[in-house]
């Protein structure tokens, strides 16, 4: 017990609470709180795996919704075509995220600053045109699915029970693979190049190839979130690739604690509820949502998580 | 005269109307300290940042080892052995000094695609890293975030770093800069040990340093080259002097 | 037959000429919206999102002032007032905290200052979509050339954009308040240090940007749908022009914005025609649409390519 540090004790707690919810949620009849929870597990995923190129890369990149997009709509337009393999569905939505990556950022990762921000923005808005205006898939009106990604009866997605564990394990797993990422020498080097990235070019390091690479997998996990969410809801709409879904992700990221990885799980819950109570307090939340983010990049910028984490050591240093 | 390690060709960059360096030819043999003093305004860090790579020369060409490299970027001569420190010391300030250090080691132990193992504890990058630390006396500060280190425990941990590269050739731009009298005298004996293991290019306004470590001086005034030879004769030399009447009084 | 021939090809130029002139219409709108952020952003080193907001803001007032007046006029010089004002008014409040801190933070900021704006007309004008019509007085076509008709109100937004492309230059270049917007441009610490009123500047830099878009805002009106979020589309447009033109430069802001107006109108007429000459119809109805969309990004990634500054990049600061 002794190795387990605040962060560890937060990080350690957050996926208990997780893995517990469905208790109470189907004890109390009250299977909306697993689809909410799941919801947020899947944001949580598209969250940290931004948080993987922004707290830990230093990339603003603002358009990091779209591959919730190229996700959900690989999930969609399969089942459209009638393949409903779930192995074959996920892959081909990692993939094709890993490549609208890779494309996107070869392109965008020549530049940086201000110009790198506004250009995986456009990018993004590019890529949500283009599903608008693909007719046959539902355009604007988006694409309805028939049926969860099959993976067999040992797996029936359509079970909401199924479905909660499936995507916490797949959480759960992506944070740990990100976590073996962050403290590996790959990033290490993306570290150092936020850090310094002049630095980093003195000291012999090409820092483009590792950038892109670290753009690739957070892209590639991102698609898995879209995946998951094309099979919570069954339905898949451009307006999850809109540039304010990207927005929203950022600040889940901000709220729970940028570099953290487990920081944007809690940002992606507290941005949840928080716009689900808001919203049945009044239709026009997103006018208190508004200024209340200004306020908080003006004043209140530490993360929740670093904040409970520090509190967790402080408890610890007390009682040690 | 042995085959010099790096000697530029009547190197010159211009910004806009100002000749920043005029027709620059230097040869820096291996093994030697060679030093480049001038006036403020000479030209040093421009030279520096040529030689490094971070800036492209107008005319002229740069070898190292007999090959040109004029056209290479900053990794590339990294890779060659080219190493620099900046003028303004440029660390990795959220990182301790150990890990500092350990990634410039990761730079040069092989590629860095490797997203499983955890790299601070990695004995492959550690213990290099460690040594480094020791042999520039900052043993004792390995887990100090480089931000709270001295403003002179930064520059030495720069050196570190710069070390771990394994360089063939280390351009120091301007070391001492700021220090304190006691740290600058505390950085001379740690660049003597090095002398003779990298050859070492040495831009420096403390004279008391130049003519302690160098072998052989270069002067620059304007942008371009004055005199150049050994340190006795360049200390004697009465146009080095006449170029430094006003720098030494200040 | 030979009659028959070159009425075709009538037809066809007045068609091409048609789809400039909306290229340079839109384009010339592109440029109100991007000059003022390309400013901001080379003086401030401020990226602001919300820049889409002063566009609205000004569609909204002009829309609603034009309906309860009846004078397009009046409208057009309400907007124009309530985008200075609301500029100043967030500069004064936000911006002015904003100028130090990373662009994170700024993008977060303006962000959520988009959540509100868009939410707060939506509270004062409701949800449904504003009408604006074309002003009486430039309701009509005029014949550019004998046979070749054109909407004046589209001419008017061309011959005000272009009008007013040329008073920006003569302010920039030939003023003294010009003269302080390039000084700042390419060193703000210096300016500060030779005693000019740096805080001043940038809110009056700040409130020119907010007039320009809604000067947009106001063309846009009749011919766009006056709606909640309409900004942040024609934002995305800017910020492209702004990457292709080179950030600070308002001369890169006007050729770029000309050149994706252009493109843009040229390529949604054009591009499925063509593709129909090398595939079958069908293909070409299914690829023309979506080329046509992502076309501007296309030519941004292109020129980004081989100048990741943009055509006019800044110069050292």
């Amino acid at each position: 017990m002794t190795r387990l540090t605040g962060p560890g004790a937060v990080a350690g707690a957050i996926l208990v609470i997780l893995a517990l919810v469905p208790v109470p949620a189907l004890a109390l009849h009250q299977p909306f709180y697993l689809a909410l929870v799941a919801r947020i597990m899947i944001f949580a995923i598209a969250a940290m795996s931004l948080d993987l190129i922004l707290g830990y890369g230093g990339l603003v990149s603002f358009g990091h919704a779209v591959y919730l997009g190229i996700g959900g709509y690989a999930v969609g337009i399969l089942s459209f075509h009638g393949i409903d393999n779930g192995f074959v569905q996920f892959a081909v939505a990692i993939a094709a995220s890993a490549m609208v990556a890779l494309a996107i950022g070869a392109v965008s990762l020549r530049t940086s600053g201000v110009y790198f921000i506004m250009i995986t923005l456009a990018f993004s808005q590019m890529v949500y045109f283009l599903a608008v205006s693909q007719n046959q898939y539902g355009g604007d009106d988006g694409l309805n699915i028939r049926r969860p990604s099959d993976f067999g009866n040992w797996l029936p997605l359509d079970r909401p029970l199924v479905l909660y564990y499936v995507t916490f394990a797949l959480l759960a797993a992506l944070l740990f693979l990100a976590s073996r990422i962050v403290a590996s020498r790959f990033g290490m080097v993306l570290q150092g190049a936020r850090s310094n990235e002049r630095r980093m070019a003195a000291i012999g390091f090409s820092v483009f190839r590792y950038r892109l690479a670290g753009f690739v997998v957070a892209g590639a996990m991102c698609g898995i979130a879209g995946a998951l969410f094309a099979n919570l809801t069954l339905f898949v709409s451009p307006s999850i690739m809109h540039w304010s879904r990207s927005g929203e992700i950022m600040v889940m990221v901000i709220l729970g604690g940028m570099g953290t990885l487990y920081g944007p799980v809690l940002g992606a819950a507290l941005y949840l509820v928080f716009e689900s109570v808001l919203s049945r307090v009044t239709e026009h939340w997103q006018a208190v949502l508004g200024p209340l983010l200004v306020l908080i990049v003006l004043f209140a910028r530490a993360g929740l998580f670093g904040t409970l984490a520090w509190l967790v050591s402080k408890a610890r240093r007390r009682h040690a | 005269m042995p085959e010099p390690l790096l000697e530029t060709r009547g190197l010159t960059r211009r910004f806009g109307g100002l000749v920043a360096t005029g027709d620059v030819s230097l040869a820096i043999l291996p093994g030697e300290l060679h030093a480049l003093i001038g006036p403020n305004g000479a030209g040093k860090t421009t030279l520096i940042a040529q030689l490094a790579g971070e800036l492209s020369p107008d005319a002229g060409a740069i070898f190292f080892a007999g090959s040109d490299i004029t056209g290479l970027g900053v990794p590339a001569r990294v890779a060659l052995g080219i190493a620099r420190s900046f003028q303004i010391t440029s660390i990795f300030a959220e990182f301790t000094a150990l890990d500092n250090v350990a990634l410039a080691v990761q730079a040069r132990a092989g590629h860095s695609f490797r997203f499983w193992r955890p790299a601070r504890r990695d004995p492959e990058l550690r213990n290099p890293a460690r040594r480094l630390l020791a042999e520039i006396g900052l043993a004792g500060r390995a887990d100090v975030p480089a931000a709270s280190l001295s403003h002179g425990e930064r520059r030495a941990l720069e050196i570190a770093m710069v070390l771990a590269t394994r360089p063939r050739l280390l351009l120091l731009d301007e070391p001492m800069a700021g220090m304190g009298l006691e740290e600058a005298e505390e950085l001379v004996p740690h660049l003597a040990a090095l002398k003779g293991k990298v050859t070492i290019f040495l831009v420096e306004h403390d004279m008391d340093a130049v003519f302690a470590l160098a072998d052989r001086i270069t002067v620059l005034a304007n942008g371009r080259v004055i005199a150049s030879g050994g340190a006795e004769y360049i200390r004697a030399d009465p146009e080095v002097r006449r170029a430094y009447l006003g720098e030494e009084a200040a | 037959m030979p009659a028959v021939y070159r009425g075709e090809h009538r037809t066809e130029m007045i068609h091409l000429v048609e789809q400039l002139l909306n290229g340079v219409q839109f384009g010339v709108m592109l440029f109100l919206m991007s000059a003022g952020l390309t400013l901001i952003f080379g003086i401030m080193n401020l990226i602001n999102l919300a820049h889409g907001s002063f566009y609205m803001v000004g569609a909204y007032v002009a829309a609603a002032s034009f309906a309860a007046t009846g004078s397009f006029l009046l409208g057009l010089a309400a907007a124009l007032a309530a985008a200075a004002a609301v500029g100043v008014a967030v500069e004064l409040t936000v911006f002015r905290r904003l100028y130090e801190r990373h662009h994170l933070d700024q993008v977060l900021a303006t962000f959520g200052l988009i959540l509100f704006f868009n939410e707060a007309v939506r509270m004062i004008w409701g949800s449904t979509a504003l009408y604006m019509r074309v002003p009486a007085f430039l309701n009509g076509r005029i014949e550019l050339l004998p046979g070749v008709p054109y909407p004046s109100y589209r001419l008017a937004i061309i011959a005000v954009g272009l009008a007013v492309a040329l008073l920006l230059y003569l302010l920039i270049a030939r003023t003294r308040i010009g003269m302080l917007i390039r000084a700042g441009a390419s060193n703000r610490v210096m300016l500060g240090a030779l005693g000019v009123n740096v805080q001043l500047l940038y809110t009056l830099v700040f409130a020119l940007g907010a007039v320009l878009a809604a000067l947009a805002g106001v063309m846009a009106g009749p011919i766009f749908t006056v709606e909640s979020g309409m900004g942040e589309n024609v934002l995305i447009l800017a910020f492209v022009v702004i990457v292709i033109g080179g950030i600070g430069s308002v001369r890169g802001a006007f050729v770029a914005a000309l050149l994706i107006g252009i493109v843009d109108a040229v390529g949604r007429a054009y591009l499925r025609p063509l593709l129909a000459l090398a595939m079958s119809t069908a293909a070409a109805d299914k690829a023309g649409p979506a080329l046509a969309s992502m076309l501007i990004y296309i030519v941004m990634a292109a020129v980004l390519f081989f100048r990741p500054q943009g055509l006019f990049p800044p110069r050292s600061r």
